[in-house]
């Protein structure tokens, strides 16, 4: 530091240090206040850190039940009605019925052998 | 816990020593009591709970350096609201922030202050108050807090050469509004 300011320095922190102890009574208090409150919750770390631990503990958990709970659930109820459906011979039928449709037309040899059958039909209703 | 109990009383007296000056260099940064005492408190709070742990001789650096984030932070909110206030031209001038005007060293004037020591002061706070912030800041930790050059870039987050310049700056322009009243 620059000895040629040192006196001008020292004067200043002289009058700073003077202002600082002559603060009001009500300031005083608070800063007391104050510090007795900074001090006292380092002996409540514990109830934080365990309240810090314990709510995202429990959001994920309840999060967790939530998600298992849809993604369980929805297959089972799905499952659950086509068994029900299944047990009906009608509704089977119709199933068997739509699917074989479905396989008929798509195949041309199907049509080939209708043309066929019908004329074989034919030919033996004329003889 | 003799340890803990040490560590308490020890903690206990580093405050007890540091919080008046600390109200005083966030009161001359803010020109407000209330603003300067929630954030002495929030410096005390932190310091606490996060590093009671620490080296003694470590939290006096730290402790400012919590405080100058927290006078940092008062800044930025200020400036934000007086450019929403020029934005709406909204120029309310009781409301207005001039440290000058509403700076608490006025209200410590007494006849015992009008005395040389007294005007000295008055003109001093004046002074401080009147300084851009990191000047003013560099300032009191350097001359004040007795930081050294390190110690106060860590706690201004800045060069140690951007300190010595706001240092440097601020030692002029005191020095020229108060050498006639030497």
């Amino acid at each position: 530091m620059n000895t040629e300011h040192q006196p001008f320095e020292e004067r200043i922190r002289s009058t700073l240090n003077d202002s600082a102890s002559d603060l009001d009574a009500s300031t005083r208090s608070a800063l007391t206040r104050l510090r007795s409150e900074a001090l006292a919750q380092r002996h409540a770390p514990r109830a934080w850190t365990l309240r810090s631990w314990w709510v995202p503990a429990a959001a994920f958990s309840l999060v967790a039940v939530l998600t298992l709970t849809l993604v369980i659930r929805t297959p089972t109820d799905h499952g659950a009605t086509w068994l029900a459906q299944s047990e009906d011979p009608a509704w089977v039928m119709d199933m068997l019925a739509a699917e074989e449709d479905q396989g008929v037309e798509s195949d041309p040899a199907f049509y080939v052998w209708v043309e066929e059958s019908l004329a074989d039909e034919g030919s033996e209703h004329a003889s | 816990m003799a340890h803990g109990s040490n560590s308490d009383q020890a903690l206990q007296r580093f405050l007890i020593g540091i919080e008046t000056r600390a109200f005083r260099i966030a009161q001359i940064a803010t020109g407000q009591r209330e603003e300067a005492l929630d954030l002495v408190q929030d410096a005390m709070f932190k310091l606490v709970r996060k590093y009671a742990d620490s080296p003694a001789q470590e939290w006096q650096p730290l402790f400012y350096a919590i405080l100058q984030s927290g006078i940092r932070d008062w800044h930025r909110r200020q400036a934000v609201r007086n450019r929403f206030r020029r934005w709406f031209h909204y120029d309310d001038d009781e409301d207005a922030e001039d440290p000058l005007e509403q700076h608490p060293a006025d209200a410590s004037t007494s006849p015992d202050h009008r005395l040389q020591d007294g005007q000295f002061r008055e003109h001093l706070e004046r002074a401080l108050a009147a300084l851009p912030y990191r000047q003013q800041q560099a300032f009191l930790l350097r001359v004040w807090e007795g930081l050294d050059i390190a110690e106060t870039a860590k706690a201004m987050q800045c060069s140690e050469s951007s300190v010595k310049t706001h240092h440097a700056r601020a030692l002029e322009k005191l020095r020229e509004q108060l050498e006639p009243l030497r």
